[in-house]
């Protein structure tokens, strides 16, 4: 067919559209090379030298590089360096890798100070701009001239306020001799290259964070060991003696040494009840301890621990209130550590309350049981309270009321409600008292 | 770099860009250019008389068919590879 000049025109025409087209693909194509090696390595600096080998490879430059930036020691450190052979061979004569230099004091180097701190772009045909004093000149002369090198960019590889690095092309020609495939892409695979190594980051900082985590887990699971079989043993055993003691068995005690006795085997309880406190929320934790689910009634436990707790109460002059109708709290739970949990609920109460009373409600609610426990004690600081079932947990004032305090019980309810599907939240003004609920499923 | 190796690197460059725009007319078009020959992998080309003028006729093909946007391509595929010849070595169509 004679090609006229209104085909001509319409080829013309269809042909820019595909050009433009063919950019975007390129620019796609190199894009989706990039994700697939930020995907597929995780380490940031093997994660660098795949992309930028990449885009050297792509977009025929001499050397592409990423450093770091170290703002602490305000400097610029080598990540990955991709080169032409041309440049390698310099460089090998050289003696050299640009790998090896770390680019220090970035703020007395104006240049790159404008592409670090100000996150501006960068464009020079001066290797010295960038490695001024820490190669000879005469040896930037030889690179420049070896490898051809017309032009180098810099872009700062920032994200929000932050400044990870700066990406480094070398190229061979002058900046307006880029394609439009190669300057689209450098914007696009800039941010590419921002965001895949902010995340080889995370990950790298959450494996650290997990090595560190596994180090200390080992370490306390030796540290239980020890508590369990060398402290709580050395209780234990003179637990005994000063039982042997009272029981008689040494003979008869002097008002004095029986007074003795009876305190050290006071602490004695404390010290072991203490120790199977932490190691019970140990092994909570560890998901060791294995729950013997049955149907039990809530209110039953509630009166057995009351009824336990009664002379403590009344010792203090405390009047313990009881809010539980006639009915049936069915639960489906492990009756020995809920009655734990209660136990400890209870025992709080009766400590960090000086006078005043004490009130303990059931009640049913669709589908939950409601437990509370209201004091008229010290009360607990919004401060503390954020800190009130954590491990360890324990508030300034709640030391200076109960010195015996571990910061583990409140901590072991929470493990305990939480394993029978429940939750345990605390409601507490200063200096007014503090209720405590537990809602637990209905069976 | 040797300047003939640099020459018949031109072609090769072109012709893939060019393919990435039209397809594998790009080939069937190159083929028909006087004095370049063109191997059966499509990876390497000789000419088979003056290579600067036979690179000149690759991108007046282009041009002819598919306008001055055709010329722009060819000349921005092969800009690293002229950027190291001297002026004299460049064919005039890609300068």
């Amino acid at each position: 067919m004679p090609e006229t000049e209104e085909t001509k025109k319409i080829t013309e025409a269809l042909y820019e559209q595909n050009l433009e087209l063919a950019v975007k693909n390129k620019t796609l194509a190199l894009l989706e090379k990039l994700y697939q090696k930020s995907i597929s390595v995780l380490a940031p600096g093997v994660m660098a030298q795949e992309i930028i080998d990449t885009i050297r490879e792509d977009l025929n430059l001499e050397f592409t590089g990423i450093f770091n930036f170290s703002s602490g020691a305000d400097s610029l450190i080598p990540l990955a360096f991709s080169k032409s052979d041309r440049l390698i061979q310099t460089l090998n004569k050289l003696g050299f890798l640009f790998l090896d230099i770390k680019i220090t004091d970035v703020k007395k180097r104006d240049f790159l100070k404008k592409i670090v701190y100000d996150k501006k772009f960068g464009m020079t045909d001066k290797l010295e701009e960038i490695w001024a004093g820490l190669i000879k000149p005469k040896h930037l002369q030889e690179i420049k001239k070896s490898s051809h090198i017309k032009t180098i960019l810099l872009y700062p590889l920032s994200i929000g306020d932050d400044i990870l690095g700066v990406l480094i092309l070398g190229l061979n020609r002058d900046y307006q001799a880029l394609s439009a495939f190669e300057k689209s892409s450098i914007v696009s695979f800039t941010n590419v290259i921002t965001l895949s190594l902010n995340k080889a980051y995370l990950y790298k900082d959450l494996q650290d964070a997990n090595e560190n985590l596994k180090e200390l887990l080992k370490q306390r699971e030796s540290l239980t060991h020890l508590i369990n079989h060398k402290v709580k043993g050395a209780f234990t055993h003179s637990k005994y003696i000063f039982a042997e003691m009272l029981e008689g068995t040494f003979g008869a005690l002097s008002p004095e040494l029986k007074r003795m006795a009876v305190n050290g085997l006071e602490s004695d309880n404390i010290g072991i009840n203490t120790i199977d406190l932490v190691l019970n929320a140990s092994n909570m934790q560890k998901g060791t301890i294995k729950y013997d689910l049955k149907e039990v009634d809530l209110k039953d436990i509630v009166l057995k621990v009351l009824s336990d707790k009664k002379i403590q109460a009344e010792a203090k002059g405390l009047k313990v209130e009881k809010n539980i109708k006639t009915d049936k709290y069915r639960v489906l739970g492990d009756a020995y550590w809920i009655k734990e949990a209660i136990n400890n609920l209870v025992d709080n109460s009766i400590k960090y309350t000086m006078k005043g009373k004490i009130i303990v409600g059931l009640k049913k609610n669709a589908g939950e049981i409601l437990f509370s426990i209201k004091d008229t004690g010290i009360g607990i600081t919004d401060e503390d309270k954020k800190n009130l079932f954590t491990e360890g947990g324990r508030g300034k004032d709640s030391v200076r009321v109960n010195t015996d305090s571990t910061g583990y019980g409140l901590y072991s309810v929470k493990l305990i409600i939480e394993a029978h599907r429940g939750k345990v939240w605390a409601e507490s003004e200063v200096n007014k008292g503090t209720t405590i609920f537990v809602e637990l499923p209905l069976k | 770099m040797n300047f003939a190796i640099q020459l018949t690197k031109i072609p090769i460059r072109i012709i893939k860009e060019q393919e990435l725009v039209i397809g594998p007319l790009a080939w069937y078009e190159a083929g028909k250019v006087q004095g370049l020959k063109i191997d059966k992998s499509h990876s390497s080309v000789s000419f088979s008389g003056d290579g600067k003028e036979t690179i000149n006729l690759l991108v007046a093909q282009f041009e002819r068919l598919f306008g001055r946007a055709s010329r722009e391509v060819c000349r921005d595929a092969v800009q690293d590879i002229i950027a190291e010849m001297s002026p004299e070595e460049i064919p005039s169509s890609l300068k």
